[in-house]
């Protein structure tokens, strides 16, 4: 089992946040979503995003809720809050600065 | 924006808090739910169902790791992780009863030793006197040539009209005044009893400053004397004699025969120092209450004490001068009592603590290389003693345990130890406290002595420091160490690492280090101790005790009553000293006293208590020295003892192995009164007194000098 490439240090806050603007989810479900938005290429670890969840929902950013599946199986569904959404919009922002700073930075031409 | 986070988040943390175990089980719930669909996940690509649930298990990297990660967003891990690492640290002190004892009993002790000698030297040097501006206090002494070479001090306590004098002239001093230490008989409905007191004039209440708690204190009309006679009562003599009554004032009592009109109760901390030698004549104890020194009376050769209060913005070496210049002038003018004498001021605390001081330090210093050799004993059990955990520290590590957290738990039990150690030796300052105090010499101001917040503080501080001096060494020594070697290696033995065997090695040196310096100032003191007790004294002093007699003036009017009586209690103690039932010498030892009988006219003698009682045995004879060593000559005989003219050749006095509890009985039956005896500061010292109301008659005394 190979290793998923890195990522960027801070952007799990924001992938999980931007998918659970989309609809509630259980933290499994979220994983595969990831998974298959990005086309294998961006994944959170198992061990990392239970932890990254629970400092979400203390911050206050989600809120959580035991619900079932559609198997039938209780489950701890996420969903965004109020303040969620600010600060994925904050995150949002954030990560555009930066990712066009890099994009220019790696568009210089050579000389 | 803000109030809504909190109304978000606050619910959630006190979820956390209080429903701990719901939170828990929803965790490993959520956790289990997110294992279970991995493994179908594998299980539907074709594994093996045992296989798939071993990977789910792996992708997690440690599911009690990530369980603990998720608890600790909670905010309140840092509370539930002490309360683990407590609870580890009671159990792990549970495994080792024997070490856990060494180390806190080693704490205790150090901590209880440094507590308790704090409190002495705090009491002694550091607390200022118990009075409002301490620092303007002030001891007044004159000095003198002619004082100096008999001895060995120029400081000698002033005469009463050069002190009247002094009161009189514009000096430095906003008040000034005197009092001696002094005895009074007190005659209550079972005989009689001897009080402890002193002799003040008002200047004293007015320069310490110190209000009454009932009536008023003595004041300048009371030093003119005439009127009736006055007493002030301390607060303890108030409370014991007359239960705190607060009618008190304006009562009688009866003290030396006379009347005395109680005007004012003086709260404790009022308690002014009182001098040395003459303490071993009197009654021990605090004194009791005061009555007026007045100008008519002559101090003769008891200990003045002088005290002066500054005035507001006048240093003490300035009012010492201006003191001076009118002494001058007093000594010019041809006063008979100043001739050829001078004045010496010192700050009242300095003069209290005296010489003391350096001793004290050193005492102190020395209890602090315990603490420091306690605290490197302890650091070095505690490094073994991880070294020998290590196998413990590299399972936990194993399991998740962060580096921080078992250093933090190591550091948990070393604190934890430390502190039970803490408390253990504050316990233990203050029950020793007391035993310390005993065990002291007289010192100044010993009498105040109490165990004060401040060195409360002092040995927690103490505690705290160990703790975190001790506490990181072991915790330290365990973070550096890699698990596997850990596993590896102490399967095998329990040989530490080089750099851990470093610093025991150091931890050792500097304890025998330190031990050594201690022993060999214990054993210079010990063997300094040694070398002055047993310089030669001349006499026996196994079994002797000394009776300090007080006859009222009253019935003792001249000499020839007194000298019958010293021989009348001689006869009716046992006389010719024929057995072990009896004392073997009876001698007046302060002869004065019992020579006049009265203040008045005493003279001024300055000499050594040896050299008066050699006089004095001279003087009466009424003593029998056959445990004395002479230098030359013979014992005085039986005959020679009753006249002045005893020519005993005797250079030296004392007395003898005697049963004086024998001596007391009888003396009590005799009508002696109430003896004091005050063997704690002076073991070989007895106190016995008399109201001669009802003493001997004067047939009994004319009988024995027959």
């Amino acid at each position: 089992m190979s290793k998923p490439p890195d990522l960027v240090l801070g952007t799990p806050n924001l992938l999980i946040l931007k998918i659970l603007a989309l609809e509630p989810l259980h933290g499994w479900a979220i994983r595969l979503r990831l998974q298959q938005v990005s086309a294998d290429v961006l994944q959170v670890s198992d061990g990392s995003l239970y932890p990254a969840l629970h400092k979400l929902e203390q911050q206050g950013w989600i809120q959580s809720e035991w619900k079932m599946t559609e198997n039938n199986r209780r489950a701890k569904f996420y969903k965004l809050t109020r303040l969620g959404r600010g600060q994925l919009e904050k995150e949002v922002a954030n990560w555009n600065g930066l990712s066009s700073a890099i994009t220019r930075v790696v568009k210089l031409k050579e000389a | 924006m803000r109030l809504e986070r909190w109304i978000l988040i606050i619910p959630l943390r006190l979820r956390s808090l209080f429903r701990r175990e719901d939170v828990d089980r929803e965790l490993d719930e959520e956790l289990a739910f997110h294992l279970d669909q991995r493994t179908q996940e594998l299980v539907s690509r074709g594994l093996d169902p045992k296989e798939a649930r071993r990977l789910a298990y792996l992708a997690m990297e440690g599911v009690t790791r990530r369980a603990e990660e998720c608890r600790d967003t909670r905010g309140w891990s840092f509370v539930e992780s002490w309360q683990q690492d407590l609870r580890q640290a009671i159990r792990s002190f549970r495994l080792r009863p024997g070490t856990t004892l060494t180390v806190v009993s080693t704490i205790a002790l150090a901590i209880g030793a440094t507590t308790a000698v704090y409190s002495v030297v705090e009491s002694v040097l550091l607390r200022p006197l118990p009075y409002p501006e301490p620092e303007r206090l002030a001891r007044i002494w004159q000095t003198s040539a002619k004082v100096l070479a008999r001895t060995g001090s120029d400081l000698m306590d002033p005469k009463a009209p050069v002190l009247f004098e002094w009161l009189n002239a514009d000096t430095g001093f906003e008040s000034l005044g005197a009092y001696v230490d002094s005895s009074y008989v007190l005659r209550a409905n079972a005989g009689a009893e001897v009080i402890r007191g002193q002799e003040a004039t008002s200047g004293v209440f007015e320069a310490l400053g110190v209000l009454p708690i009932l009536g008023r204190r003595l004041a300048p009309a009371d030093d003119a004397g005439g009127g009736s006679a006055v007493v002030v009562l301390s607060e303890g003599f108030w409370r014991n004699r007359f239960g705190g009554n607060e009618q008190v004032v304006g009562t009688q009592l009866v003290l030396d025969g006379r009347p005395h009109v109680v005007v004012g109760v003086m709260p404790t901390r009022f308690s002014v120092q009182t001098s040395e030698s003459q303490s071993l004549m009197l009654p021990g104890g605090p004194p009791q209450l005061w009555t007026p020194l007045s100008r008519e009376v002559r101090v003769g050769n008891r200990n003045a004490f002088v005290i002066g209060r500054v005035k507001k913005g006048v240093t003490i070496a300035a009012a010492a001068e201006r003191l001076s210049t009118v002494h001058a002038g007093i000594v010019e003018s041809g006063f008979n009592d100043a001739r050829d004498t001078g004045v010496k001021v010192r700050s009242l605390l300095d003069s209290a603590v005296g010489d003391i001081r350096a001793t004290m330090w050193f005492l102190l210093v020395s209890v602090a290389l315990v603490l420091v050799v306690a605290a490197v004993n302890i650091a070095n059990i505690l490094t073994a003693l991880g070294l020998k955990r290590q196998r413990e520290l590299a399972v936990r590590a194993a399991l998740g345990a962060s580096r921080s957290r078992l250093v933090r738990s190591v550091f948990v039990e070393s604190a934890l130890l430390a502190v039970v150690g803490g408390v253990g030796g504050i316990a233990l300052a203050w029950a020793g406290l007391p035993v310390l105090v005993r065990l002291l010499p007289t010192l100044p101001r010993l009498d105040s002595v109490a165990v004060s917040l401040g060195v409360l503080a002092c040995g927690l501080g103490l505690t705290i420091t160990t703790a975190l001096v001790v506490g990181p060494l072991p915790a330290m020594l365990a973070a550096r160490t890699d698990p596997q070697d850990a596993m590896r290696s102490s399967g095998r033995s329990t040989t530490s690492g080089r750099a851990a065997n470093r610093v025991r090695a150091t931890l050792a040196v500097a304890e025998v280090a330190l031990a050594f310096v201690l022993l060999t100032g214990a054993g210079l003191l010990g063997g300094s101790y040694w070398r002055l007790m047993s310089v030669e004294r001349g006499f026996e002093t196994e079994g002797l005790a000394a009776m300090w007699v007080k006859p009222t003036r009253d019935t003792y009017r001249n000499r020839d009553q007194f000298r019958s009586y010293a021989c009348a209690a001689r006869a009716d103690s046992g006389g010719e000293s024929n057995g072990n039932e009896s004392p073997s010498a009876v001698g007046p030892e302060r002869g004065d006293e019992l020579l006049s009988g009265s203040r008045r006219g005493g003279r001024t003698d300055q000499r050594h208590p040896f050299d008066r009682t050699r006089q004095l045995l001279r003087r009466y004879g009424c003593a029998d020295c056959r445990g004395t060593r002479l230098q030359a000559g013979r014992h005085p005989e039986g005959a020679a003892h009753r006249g002045r003219e005893s020519n005993a050749g005797a250079e030296m006095l004392a007395g003898r192995e005697c049963d004086w509890a024998a001596f007391q009985d009888r003396g009590r039956s005799q009508g002696l009164g109430s003896g004091g005896w005050d063997r704690r500061r002076h073991p070989t010292q007895g106190a016995c007194c008399a109201d001669r109301a009802d003493g001997p008659s004067a047939g009994d005394a004319g009988r024995a000098r027959d």
